[in-house]
């Protein structure tokens, strides 16, 4: 990867935890928090999933963006149609945009990080619980990464 | 470089190594991204569905402050519960006198306005806010110049060119 693709994610070789910016999420939008894709290694399971969603599943990927505009310009999101917490796992939260789901947890300094997404088929309790925990795995790896100083 | 849990060094657990290495690469996430930029601002089905969905949040954000239930909302509104239900779930289309009873009846102000998209202190155009009442700000003269201060009057700019249009 060259120097100038690195640009837009904001890590560096020798840290592997780190955070992109969401091309369709505007900077006008992120009054209260900026929206950002947990990146593990160059990998990003959120950007993947958002990418895939946005040339498969359109109205989908319009209803997951106008939820994140939402979370972007509020301190928190009430409404549980548009962002749900985990029972469990209190601090990390979903997205819900059609059929698809974005699973975020709230960092540090006002920003919302977006870890990995999936297209709900079915109504599984069980699948829902272990998107959650994927989450705050997550969640845990980002801020481990924090205190080591392998993030930011 | 795994260590001998299967994991890497930044710790990510096995089962979520596979997911990793599934997926696209960042970069080429951001192109798939960028090759089709859609400015959602710019698409009415998009606009109109955020600005409910921030109404909403008014909503709740003012039936949370107030302690208010649904079934206490629909009273106040006779309405019915089912049909708050329905408002809330945005299952229901409402138009802005519906919007301007609700406010009402939560005793906020609604605001729908229409701002310049390049406005960097608006997001959005519509929203629930709770009413300020605003007094008239008290005139205050401190008492050691009391004397000396009078009141700036048209008669006495007279010949002030500046106030003659």
């Amino acid at each position: 990867m060259s120097g100038s693709n690195r640009a837009n994610v904001n890590i560096k070789v020798d840290r592997p935890i780190g955070l992109s910016e969401i091309p369709d999420v505007k900077t006008d939008w992120q009054t209260e928090h900026t929206i950002r894709a947990l990146v593990v290694d160059e990998r990003s399971l959120a950007l993947s999933f958002l990418a895939e969603l946005k040339s498969r599943h359109f109205g989908d990927y319009r209803k997951i963006m106008k939820v994140a505009k939402l979370v972007a310009c509020q301190p928190r999101v009430r409404n549980e149609n548009q962002v749900r917490p985990g029972k469990k796992y209190r601090e990390t939260y979903e997205m819900k945009g059609g059929h698809a789901r974005l699973f975020f947890f709230y960092g540090p300094q006002e920003e919302v990080v977006c870890t990995h997404g999936f297209l709900k088929s079915k109504a599984s309790r069980k699948e829902q619980s272990l998107e959650f925990a994927k989450c705050d795995t997550f969640r845990n790896l980002f801020y481990e990464g924090m205190g080591k100083g392998l993030s930011r | 470089m795994k260590n001998h849990r299967g994991q890497r060094g930044t710790g990510v657990p096995a089962e979520l190594e596979a997911l990793l290495e599934g997926a696209t690469p960042v970069q080429e996430s951001l192109e798939s991204l960028r090759s089709a930029p859609v400015d959602f601002d710019a698409d009415p089905e998009f606009v109109a569905g955020f600005v409910k969905a921030r109404f909403l949040e008014g909503v709740l954000r003012a039936m949370e402050e107030q302690s208010m239930t649904k079934s206490g909302l629909a009273h106040k509104l006779g309405k019915s519960r089912q049909y708050i239900g329905k408002l809330l779930n945005e299952r229901a289309n409402f138009t802005i006198e519906t919007m301007a009873e609700i406010a009402c009846a939560l005793k906020w102000n609604l605001d729908v306005r229409l701002v310049r998209l390049d406005d960097p202190f608006e997001v959005g155009t519509c929203a629930i806010e709770p009413v300020r009442r605003r007094t008239p700000a008290p005139r205050v003269v401190p008492p050691e110049f009391s004397d000396e201060i009078e009141p700036v009057t048209m008669e006495s700019q007279d010949g002030d060119d500046a106030c003659a249009a």
